[in-house]
């Protein structure tokens, strides 16, 4: 059973993509407005959806806006930034309960796409602009999630990573903004931007649910008759010439019982190219899976790491391995990861191991057409990449990917930057075995 | 053996229910429409029961800390190999994890399932402890220690479960430390696995497009094959717990951004039945929400005064014989934070919770209840735990939407009583 979208276009660059299905117990609705990333407006358009969140006219404080969700039925409403490629999106989440399962009739869908409506169109302002209260709350708590980033090791090393490897690309900008303009947010210049942002974003709202499409299509035109400019189209991802750039190596020391080893790679194929289906295969023969040979040599053979594992950011072309390690195992860990992506360079994997990586893919993209919010995803990451990918065609693309496919992919593969976070060399290894 | 079917009519779903003669209980929930089918095979045993009598002896037992984790651990081991690598070839994802009262072998997949579900069957019922298997094991083990001890939230909630309780084994981190895992050898993992992991321990749910005869068959065909015999329930003996803290705050320094803070409120549910303890968990799950959920009082000025943020939680938990409240999340001020909290719960405890609010969350939590049941890894796992707690995931919504406000803001007065508050705090080093 398929679930299918529906594109309407609602009016220019604004597009309504709905998925008309039964199989939920909810209404999934996803509001994204789409920007391209760049140093001089990332931290204001960060902060956008955050302040959008704490009040509308209406309902002017977030306690206000939590009673009238629980009222909804405890309709669940998030905010969120996302960084697809070199893209940074605003995105609204609200998802209310399928009418069907409710112990009274209640018109939970449109009453959804109206708050969504307050919350972008009418939002709590004085003096014509943001409140200055909400933003400055709302900018601090954006700083502060950044730097609790150390609080979780490996999140904090693949960040760093990120950010060192792709200086000088937007691409190592972080999704929340700069810590240091987080400090300077004016709500006046904040509100000239969302007007901007408002006017000129690409829109795409999508509705996964029991709904019928022209309905919703009124609502939407009904409640979010967002103001529409000249739409300005994000530009694609930079792709560094591979030949300019040598291997780097970062330490970073702090008080750590494990030691957090993260290496970048740049791909050289992305998610709009023919090869991608091959690029996931490498991916997941290499460190996807619990088969894969990260975990079965860092982790089973060695007995050096809990976590071994790669993951691609196949929007921008880049692929990271995380593992965390004994620091003194530092050398060992290094040679071991290396080995393995030589060992996929000049395609030593067994018949085997591609099978398995491509039953495991199968198995992923199929799980994810039974939740809303990975269906909503992955049509959105195909429209920022211009290429969306129905899901039969990703499946049919992954059944033919051959081994040869796969060699031809890791040889487009180079190594960049390589960052370690360990604990200071006095402290190392006193309870090392 | 016929099935029992449960149903739940505001969900308008049913699970079909039943035990076979040796005691394994199976609960099948047909989803169709869903691609991905998921199976999760369970016992009741985790990292509380280190003390426990043998079926058929008197002598107490004692086993080393984080050892129902290492089996876990362990079990992934087979004769050929890793069982990974039999899963990997079916499709099949399959993991497991470990509580403190339960641990959980489980798989999803969207193609041959039949397959994979004799796999999970087979390999949990077939240890394979190897010296060496245990070696590898604990260098693995010790890496999984040390990430969490570098993650400040998990020192937090450790500390405080650690001046929650005097004697209770829930104080014991469930990993272990990495001196108590050396102490773990394969022969003592055998005595493990043949008291707690024998059919009248344990239940299978599974949930998907599939026939519930079918999978019964399967599970039955199974179990007959292994030769058990029926078996008197296992004795655990925990030490006894005081009603009191054993220590009213804990601070700890780590490599963090900012400082950290939770507070606990001990439940003495040992005292209680078990319909009383799953009350106690709806009640006291409504009460948080009423009082210290996004739409309260509490939260807004406690948000408004900068000493929390949405990272700011309040839940229960509740185990076989241990229950408590955790409140907390990071903060910029904890002794501002922990004042005005107490305060605002003292003002709650007067004051009582109104009418109005209590229906409000009741609202909201029914309709996140029936959100949650988008995901099969919910249903399978919700519904083990309530049952091995003697409750129901369907009896949930019931119990929820019965709440009075008396019964409410009764429990509210006797729960959140600042003697039995224990605070963690962690500082950034």
């Amino acid at each position: 059973m398929q679930i299918e979208f529906e594109s309407i276009a609602i009016d220019r660059g604004f597009t309504l993509h709905v998925a008309p299905t039964d199989k939920f117990k909810t209404t999934s609705i996803r509001l994204v407005l789409r920007r391209s990333l760049r140093a001089d407006s990332h931290t204001q358009t960060a902060v956008i959806p955050f302040v959008l969140r704490r009040g509308t006219r209406e309902l002017p404080t977030a306690r206000d806006i939590a009673r009238h969700l629980e009222n909804l039925y405890g309709a669940e409403f998030a905010v969120d930034v996302n960084k697809i490629g070199e893209t940074q999106n605003i995105e609204l989440f609200l998802d209310v309960v399928n009418e069907r399962f409710l112990p009274e009739e209640l018109p939970l869908t449109e009453a959804a796409l109206a708050f969504l409506g307050q919350v972008t169109l009418d939002p709590a302002i004085e003096d014509g602009v943001f409140r200055r209260d909400y933003v400055a709350q709302e900018a601090e708590a954006l700083r502060r999630r950044i730097e609790s980033l150390i609080n979780n090791k490996p999140q904090y090393a693949l960040n760093r990573l990120r950010q060192e490897m792709c200086s000088g690309e937007p691409f190592g900008l972080h999704k929340y903004g700069d810590v240091e303009q987080l400090r300077h947010v004016a709500p006046a210049e904040l509100w000239a931007h969302y007007r901007h942002v408002l006017a000129t974003s690409p829109v795409d709202v999508f509705v996964v649910g029991p709904v019928d499409p022209g309905q919703v299509a009124g609502w939407v035109r009904e409640h979010l008759a967002l103001p529409r400019g000249e739409v300005e189209m994000p530009p694609a991802v930079a792709v560094p010439d591979p030949a300019a750039r040598t291997e780097r190596l970062i330490f970073e020391e702090q008080p750590v019982q494990q030691g957090v080893l993260a290496l970048g790679y740049r791909t050289g194929t992305r998610y709009p190219d023919d090869d991608y289906a091959a690029l996931l295969m490498y991916n997941g023969l290499l460190g996807g899976f619990p088969h894969s040979k990260l975990f079965v040599n860092v982790r089973e053979r060695a007995s050096l790491a809990y976590f071994a594992s790669s993951q691609l950011e196949a929007s921008k072309g880049v692929l990271w391995v995380v593992a965390g390690i004994p620091v003194e195992k530092y050398e060992q860990a290094l040679a071991i990861i290396r080995e393995q992506v030589e060992a996929m360079g000049s395609g030593r994997f067994t018949d085997q191991e591609l099978e398995n990586t491509r039953k495991g893919l199968i198995n992923g993209v199929l799980s994810a057409q039974d939740s809303p919010g990975r269906i909503i995803g992955g049509r959105l990451v195909g429209i920022v990449n211009g290429r969306v990918r129905p899901v039969q065609e990703v499946l049919a693309a992954l059944r033919r990917v051959t081994r040869d496919d796969v060699v031809r992919v890791a040889a487009r593969i180079r190594p960049d930057t390589v960052f370690f976070l360990r604990a200071p060399q006095a402290a190392s290894g006193k309870e090392g075995h | 053996m016929g099935w029992r079917t449960l149903h739940s009519d505001l969900l308008q779903e049913r699970v079909l229910y039943t035990k076979l003669d040796v005691g394994l209980e199976v609960f099948v929930m047909p989803r169709p429409g869903f691609h991905k089918r998921y199976a999760v095979f369970s016992t009741r045993y985790g990292s509380i029961d280190n003390r426990f009598r043998r079926p058929g002896s008197d002598a107490v037992t004692e086993v080393p800390d984080g050892i129902a984790h290492f089996l876990e651990h362990q079990l992934f081991e087979d004769e050929e190999g890793h069982v990974f690598d039999g899963f990997a070839a079916l499709g099949a994802s399959v993991n497991a994890y470990t509580s403190h009262t339960m641990t959980s072998y489980l798989f999803s997949t969207t193609d041959n399932f039949e397959q994979a579900f004799d796999r999970l069957l087979d390999f949990v019922q077939a240890p394979h402890f190897t010296p060496e298997g245990v070696r590898k094991e604990i260098g693995i083990i010790e890496q999984e220690i040390r990430m969490y001890e570098d993650q400040p939230r998990h020192r937090l909630a450790l500390n405080l479960l650690q001046a929650l309780y005097h004697v209770h084994p829930v104080r014991i981190d469930i990993a272990g430390t990495v001196d108590s895992i050396r102490r773990i050898d394969a022969e003592t993992l055998y005595v493990c696995y043949d008291t707690f992991y024998h059919p009248s321990n344990m239940a299978v749910f599974v949930v998907g497009d599939v026939d519930p005869d079918t999978v019964l068959a399967q599970v039955e065909a199974d179990v007959a094959g292994r030769g058990y015999s029926p078996r008197p329930a296992v004795e655990r003996t925990y030490p006894d717990e005081p009603e009191t803290v054993a220590q009213s705050r804990v601070e700890a320094r780590l490599a963090a951004a900012r400082p950290l803070y939770a507070v606990g409120f001990k439940d003495p549910v040992w005292a209680m039945s078990e319909a009383e303890r799953l009350r106690a968990e709806v009640e006291t799950s409504l009460v948080l929400s009423a009082s210290l959920g996004r739409s309260s009082r509490l939260y807004q000025e406690l948000y408004d005064a900068d000493l929390i943020d949405d990272g700011f939680s309040a839940r229960y938990q509740l185990g076989t014989n241990f229950g408590h409240t955790v409140i907390g999340g990071e903060t910029q001020d904890p002794d501002a934070l922990h004042a005005r909290l107490l305060e605002g719960l003292e003002r709650l405890r007067e004051e009582g919770l109104d009418e109005g609010d209590l229906r409000r969350v009741q609202r909201q939590a029914v309709g996140e209840f029936v959100q949650m049941f988008n995901s099969l890894e919910f249903i399978a796992n919700g519904f083990l735990y309530y049952h091995f707690l003697g409750g129901s995931l369907f009896g949930y919504l019931s119990e929820l939407q019965a709440v009075t406000v008396d019964e409410a803001n009764r429990r509210l007065r006797e729960h959140f009583h600042p003697d039995r508050a224990a605070v963690s705090i962690v500082r950034p080093a």
